[in-house]
């Protein structure tokens, strides 16, 4: 039985996070309930490093294109029909158009945004960790998205960028600061909603009044740009800037979504969650088992750690005979 | 308040002198000969004559230059990225063209200006290389219907491109280069954060010690003479299990790219070379000129090759060495 791990389900999907509900619904298209959920918050375990993975017996599977090939690979006996889209050369680019721009929204929408990040991710993620991780992993996490957003221009947030000024100077200019900080936020937010409409008015646009976008059977970039769109509309945001725009302007879209979501999601797929086993192993960095062609890092650890034991066998010998002097 | 006598002789064995500025380009003349660009210098090719430079931005702001039209530019390798706006290379420099829309920066110029300050040139950072070549030309993209391309659906799809290229092709070649020993990372200039390998993947890689562990993934700045470096690399792991994938994603895109081309003049059928034209030459130079392993797959592809090679002879002709 295959078991797919992925971050926890919350807001009635069975994933928060995006690229493991892309998985789980291209997994339902293929293998409908051939496998199981797993819901784990403990990203180390996996081969790359991040969630989602897949279990298969002793196999390991990471990252998502690695686990659609490994799918499709017959050798691994799964005979299932392969849902490659048509052999139209620009669905390659479409799949890569989808998840990094749509992607993009949806961590803004999820990470970047103050009211967001405290209010709803953040309280839906914490209690989940065990207790010394609770402290530090969640902003770990948030940090590891900034780069992205950031190079994105989607990492905006010139509210807490002010507040930082004003510890930094003795008399914060604080009359001068509010209109000009309300001005910012809203100049940042238009940028966002502008990015988003071009985004999605691309995919409307290539959706048309199809029922799917490769003709009437759904594909990999279905599943893509439906988990997205679910993502974007269906968490009760306390900051709907996205949100908003995309249940309005887009119902195309999002009619595309629902179609997706009742043809997969709505079964129920069976879940369990992860043991939180060895969490004090997990305390300490995971060292990579794949084809690390590391070998002076080996050699080094190995020296540091044989004249770390020699160095203590060899006082622990020499200690009887150390003349305590006066 | 005087500096004290003994001060003032300890001062005296340490006196300052004053240059004045310096406006020689790199043979020494003062007068800008016509518009230059700043690049990147070549790495395979140091001879007198290459014009190409071998880093993807440099290169496909050179290709943009001389796809729109534009010739006689010269190019310029003597500069280092830290010299630029922002620290990033491609910069234009061009002589000061008063009638030009954007003169509004001019007059902004002649008010605040004090001293010895040069306006007879202008340094333009690569986003408003675009806005100096609409200017020139008379013409900028959006007055084509659809910028120039066959239709809106072509249009849709040459952004899709484009995120292929700038995704999976990218991070192959960011992959495929040689790491940097400790050292070299250490003395190096920081880099453009946004052509790392941490903001192309998704999801992103996570920070080198893990996620759960206690102790915190080392990023550190150091303070040197040269400039602040910061080893970001060294911050996030990119695991083998994700070189793999992006290595197998690879050839699929260069595979892509090459049946969507087929045996047109010009990317998805546009009659006139486009920005996505500009693009995708200045990836297929800069793989050509990388280790084998991303070379091979753009060599077994024919008409990839002959396109780079008709458009690398468009692309030198534009430019003369500085």
């Amino acid at each position: 039985m295959i078991e797919l791990h992925v971050w926890p389900a919350k807001w009635g999907l069975p994933s928060m996070d995006p690229t493991s509900l892309v998985l789980i619904i291209y997994m339902q298209l293929v293998t409908p309930s051939k496998f199981t959920l797993v819901e784990s918050v403990n990203p180390d375990l996996s081969p790359s490093g991040q969630l989602p993975f897949i279990k298969n017996g002793k196999d390991l599977v990471a990252p998502a294109s690695s686990i659609i090939s490994y799918l499709d690979d017959d050798a691994n006996g799964f005979g299932i029909p392969t849902l490659k889209a048509t052999s139209n050369p620009q669905d390659t680019a479409w799949l890569v158009h989808a998840e990094s721009n749509l992607g993009d929204l949806v961590l803004h929408m999820l990470y970047s945004l103050h009211a967001n990040w405290n209010e709803l991710t953040h309280p839906s993620i914490v209690y989940q960790f065990p207790l010394p991780q609770r402290y530090y992993t969640p902003h770990r996490l948030r940090e590891s998205y900034r780069t992205r957003l950031e190079s994105a221009g989607l990492w905006s947030l010139p509210g807490v960028e002010q507040e930082k000024k004003t510890f930094s100077k003795e008399r914060p200019p604080k009359d001068k600061g509010k209109p000009r900080d309300r001005f910012l936020r809203v100049f940042e937010r238009e940028r966002v909603l502008e990015k988003a409409r071009t985004a999605l008015d691309i995919y409307t646009r290539l959706l048309g009044a199809k029922t799917f976008f490769n003709g009437d059977q759904p594909s990999l970039l279905d599943a893509i740009v439906a988990a997205h769109i679910l993502l974007l509309s269906r968490p009760p945001f306390p900051d709907p800037l996205l949100q908003d725009l995309v249940n309005t302007s887009y119902p195309s879209l999002v009619a595309h979504a629902n179609r997706l979501y009742d043809q997969t999601l709505s079964v129920n797929i069976p879940t369990r969650k992860a043991t939180h086993e060895n969490v004090l192993g997990s305390l300490f960095p995971m060292i990579d088992s794949g084809v690390e062609s590391d070998v002076w890092g080996t050699r080094l650890r190995v020296a540091f750690i044989g004249l770390m034991l020699g160095g203590v066998l060899t006082y622990v010998s020499a200690a009887p005979y150390i003349n305590p002097t006066s | 308040m005087q500096v004290p006598g003994p001060l003032k002789t300890l001062f005296s064995y340490f006196p300052l002198y004053t240059h004045p500025p310096l406006n020689a380009n790199a043979k020494g003349n003062k007068t800008l000969e016509g518009p230059t660009i700043w690049a990147r210098l070549s790495k395979t090719n140091n001879s007198a004559d290459a014009v190409l430079s071998s880093d993807v931005e440099c290169l496909k702001w050179q290709a943009y230059l001389a796809l729109r039209g534009l010739s006689g530019i010269r190019v310029r390798f003597d500069v280092d990225a830290q010299g630029a706006i922002d620290g990033r290379l491609p910069n234009l420099h061009v002589p000061f063209d008063a009638s030009a829309t954007y003169s509004w920066s001019a007059d902004n110029n002649k008010k605040s200006s004090t001293g010895p300050i040069d306006d007879s040139t202008a340094l333009l950072s690569a986003p408003r290389i675009v806005e100096w070549v609409d200017a020139k030309l008379a013409h900028s993209a959006l007055d084509d219907a659809w910028e120039g391309y066959k239709d809106e659906a072509a249009k849709d799809e040459s952004r899709a491109w484009v995120s292929l290229l700038e995704g999976n092709v990218h991070a192959a070649l960011l992959l495929s280069q040689p790491a940097q020993s400790f050292l070299e990372s250490l003395l190096a200039p920081p880099s453009p954060p946004s052509t790392s390998l941490e903001s192309i993947l998704v999801p992103p890689p996570p920070p080198s010690t893990g996620f759960l562990s206690l102790l915190p993934s080392y990023s550190f700045t150091l303070f040197s003479p040269f400039g602040n470096t910061s080893n970001t690399t060294g911050s996030v792991r990119i695991s083998s299990a994700t070189k793999i994938s992006v290595f197998e994603k690879y050839p699929d895109a260069i595979k892509a790219l090459s049946e969507r081309l087929g045996t047109d003049k010009w990317f998805l059928g546009s009659e006139y070379p486009t920005p996505l034209d500009a693009l995708i030459f200045a990836y297929l130079h800069c793989i050509l000129q990388s280790s084998e392993a991303v070379r091979k797959e753009v060599t077994r592809r024919v008409n990839l090759v002959a396109w780079e090679l008709r458009v690398r002879a468009m692309v030198k002709a534009a430019f003369d060495r500085a």
